[in-house]
């Protein structure tokens, strides 16, 4: 070992993690706040001997009061949304993001809240938090929720919550969680209801989906105390999984009702556009903003969803950002249930698709009719529902599967058409005829099969990719043997699928479309051109079709930016 | 300043959109180190570089102080979210110039390539300081004391906090801008926080 040079001998060993002038117990208090400041808590159990640090409470107080202003100051880089979590956010007013919960929560556990005294966090949301805490002088536990007092910052608001708070109290039904107290301390509004000991249905179905029974029997309570609340004026506005909690004997409880309604819009607002509810299981007039539109019938849908959810273990639209979640909420139709997981009885599946109808009239009309539905099903009765009308099927599949209806909307037409006019002219050689029949049906075939696949659960990500990859070779391949000339009219059909793969609003995608389009103009160039066409022709169209995709894919890049913005927004 | 710490600012507030001169005096001085500990803050890390902040907590409370009748708020969340609004927005102007000035780009564009904790900050306009969610208790009047506290520390004291607890940034990082060991910084931060307790519990003189 050798001596540091005297002229270093003031600087401590940089390589050391810890500072040498500290003695043990300054290092081990130094140790607690630093794990404070980086992890927002410090594990109670570590600390040997909590009477030999008097002073850590309060240099536990002042950082948290330091972190908090921190956040105000430069808020930390927000954690990914969970899923399910509820969105509150203002079309208008940027000032208002949705409530999220941040990487650097502080816990307030074990501290005197009013007359209570919580005990220990039991969850978050985007309302705020909730706290299992008890009473301390009639030594109930409740759960205690602290209302984020961003999402109460004016007047108006505070005003509603309470109203809102007075309603929920007055209601009680074995299935739904009881509202006992509503208040302020210490600047922050709280509520406390029942505490349930046991699970949320959230947490259940993270283990796979319920046996169809049990999903029947969960909702048709369920249902029943939505069509409670509804028979006392309160539409509940966000119905999920994480809000129905189950005790400890299975017994489902709603809670969270009516709250959304605090932060929601009306009328003699100025704010306007605001979506409140969880994406997921937000009903098309919820996601569509029509704030005047929501009614118990939304409810409805959302029971619909969380059966759904029940059933197959996914909600019926789910996608990374909530702006593709909610355009197929908005847009397009749910795959059956049974088609995901086998065995579901069809009765079921019915009445599931009928409350995530997207017009409020075609669910059924109150929560009440869906639960005596749910509880004939139970008891092997037949459903009231009456048997879905044709038209209405296929307009079902055509939401469902638009991609697949597309290639048949272009495919059989052209094939009859070729078929037609095989019959009416005498000169065509039968040969070139049945293959581009064969052409046309295996364009068929693979549209067919590449759907399949699309509907499996874990679709693979390249389907988009082969769907233009497979569209752009077909197109040539009948083009090629069904060639008479001349062909140049046919040609239309390279530009209508470069715009049609705009539609994927994945800029790759229509350069990939562009692409394949050039290739596939190249072999007909090669084979089937007429020989007398002018020389420039080609190149011209060529580029023509390059500025076609530049154009479409600049489009995609536009509406791209407008789906980030919304997705910064909304978490 | 003869002023209860814990008292709201709205009394006040009213007094100074009536057009009372004093209150409105009070009131600016109540939130100008509030202001200035968020500017220092935001410009801080955004610039990766010590630039004073003090222009930019002048501008934005003469700015407050000219537009007081536009504000329409009645709470001091809202009253605070306003001023962080304008702010925002001087803070925004005063990095655009920043980045538009070369011969402070080419000086300070050192120091910014070696910190480790950038990927939030490099060109990316600073977020609308109204946007904090997870804040999740908010305390506006606590939040107004630390802001006053932090102002009433030693220099290196407030330097130390500025970097570590307000902006985050990690021990190595905090001691090569100082310029001293990472032990010395840890020592100094233990002693920031201890000092900045002390003045947070004892009573104003």
């Amino acid at each position: 070992m050798t001596t540091p040079p005297p002229d270093r001998g003031h600087e401590p060993d940089e390589d050391a993690g810890s500072p040498t002038g500290f003695d043990e117990h300054e290092q081990r208090l130094f140790e607690m706040l630093d794990e404070y400041v980086e992890r927002g808590q410090i594990d109670g159990s570590k600390v040997e001997s909590p009477e030999s640090y008097p002073e850590l409470p309060g240099l536990l107080d002042c950082l948290s009061s330091l972190e908090s202003l921190a956040e105000v100051a430069d808020p930390r880089p927000p954690a990914p949304p969970e899923f399910g979590q509820t969105l509150i956010w203002d079309a208008t007013d940027g000032d208002d993001s949705p409530a999220r919960h941040g990487s650097s929560t502080f816990h307030l556990e074990d501290r005197p809240f009013g007359p209570y005294r919580l005990i220990e966090q039991i969850g978050s949301g985007g309302m705020g938090v909730v706290y299992k805490a008890e009473h301390q002088s009639l030594r109930s536990i409740v759960a205690l929720k602290m209302i984020r007092s961003r999402q109460l910052a004016t007047a108006e608001e505070i005003t509603r919550f309470y109203r809102e708070a007075r309603a929920a109290a007055g209601v009680s039904h074995p299935n739904i969680v009881a509202v006992h107290d509503v208040g302020e301390y210490d600047g922050h509004h709280y509520l406390s209801m029942d505490y349930v000991e046991g699970q949320d249905l959230d947490s259940l179905l993270r283990n796979g989906p319920l046996e169809p029974d049990r999903a029947a029997e969960i909702l048709t309570l369920v249902a029943r105390a939505a069509d409670y609340l509804h028979r006392q004026g309160v539409v509940h506005r966000d119905l999920k999984p994480s809000n129905i909690l189950l005790d400890t004997d299975g017994r489902p409880r709603v809670t969270d009702f009516g709250l959304a309604k605090v932060f929601d819009t009306d009328d003699s607002q100025t704010r306007t556009g605001t979506i409140i509810g969880t994406p997921a299981y937000m009903s098309p007039e919820q996601a569509s903003g029509k704030a005047s539109a929501v009614s118990p019938l939304s409810d409805v849908y959302s029971l619909g969803a969380i059966l759904y959810e029940m059933l197959t273990g996914q909600p019926p639209f789910r996608y990374d950002n909530p702006l593709d979640t909610l355009l197929s909420v908005i847009e397009s139709e749910p795959t059956p249930p049974s088609r995901l997981r086998p065995g579901i009885p069809a009765d079921l599946e019915r009445i599931c698709l009928t409350c995530l109808e997207k017009d409020p009239e075609r669910r059924y009309p109150s929560a009440g009719a869906l639960a005596d539905d749910l509880q004939r099903v139970i008891a092997d009765q037949p459903i009231t529902l009456p048997a879905t009308s044709w038209w209405h099927r296929l307009a079902r599949w055509i939401r469902r599967e638009p991609e697949l209806v597309s290639r048949c909307l272009g495919i059989i037409p052209a094939a009859t058409i070729i078929q037609v006019n095989y019959h009416l002219s005498n000169d065509i050689n039968v040969v070139d005829h049945t293959l581009v029949m064969l052409a046309l049906l295996l364009w068929l075939l693979v549209a067919v099969t590449l759907q399949k696949l699309q509907n499996r659960l874990s679709a693979p990500r390249l389907i988009p990719a082969a769907w233009c990859v497979a569209d752009a070779t077909f197109f040539t391949l009948s083009v090629a043997f069904g060639a008479r000339q001349p062909i140049e009219l046919l040609m239309i059909g390279y530009p209508a699928l470069i715009v049609a793969s705009g539609l994927w609003f994945q800029v790759r995608l229509v350069w990939l479309m562009t692409a394949v389009s050039l290739v596939g103009f190249d072999v007909l160039l090669l084979t089937s051109l007429a020989p007398n066409t002018p020389r420039q022709y080609p190149w011209m169209y060529a580029a023509a079709l390059i500025a076609i995709g530049a154009i479409v894919a600049h489009q995609v890049r536009r509406i791209r930016i407008l789906s980030d913005l919304f997705e910064r927004r909304s978490g | 300043m003869p002023h209860d710490d814990r008292s709201s600012l709205i009394p006040l507030l009213d007094r100074a959109r009536s057009g009372e001169a004093s209150a409105r005096d009070e009131l600016f001085a109540r939130c100008r180190n509030y202001v200035a500990l968020i500017a220092q803050t935001r410009v801080e890390s955004w610039m990766h570089a010590k630039v004073d902040a003090s222009d930019l907590v002048q501008q934005t409370l003469l700015e407050a102080f000219r537009g007081i009748e536009d504000f329409r708020g009645e709470t001091d969340a809202e009253w605070l979210a306003w001023l962080r609004k304008i702010l925002a927005h001087n803070t925004n102007d005063f990095i655009r110039r920043y980045r538009t000035d070369k011969r402070a780009i080419g000086r300070e564009r050192p120091l910014a390539t070696t910190n480790p904790d950038q990927s939030r900050a490099a060109g990316i306009e600073p977020a609308d300081p109204g946007k904090t969610p997870s804040q999740i208790l908010a305390d506006h009047e606590r939040d107004i004391q630390i802001a006053d506290a932090i102002a009433r520390l030693a220099d290196d004291h407030r330097e130390v906090i500025l970097l570590r607890n307000m902006q985050r940034l990690p021990f190595d990082e905090i001691a090569r801008r100082m310029d001293r060991t990472r032990p010395a910084v840890q020592m100094l931060w233990m002693r920031a926080i201890r000092k900045l307790e002390e003045l947070l519990n004892q009573p104003r003189s």
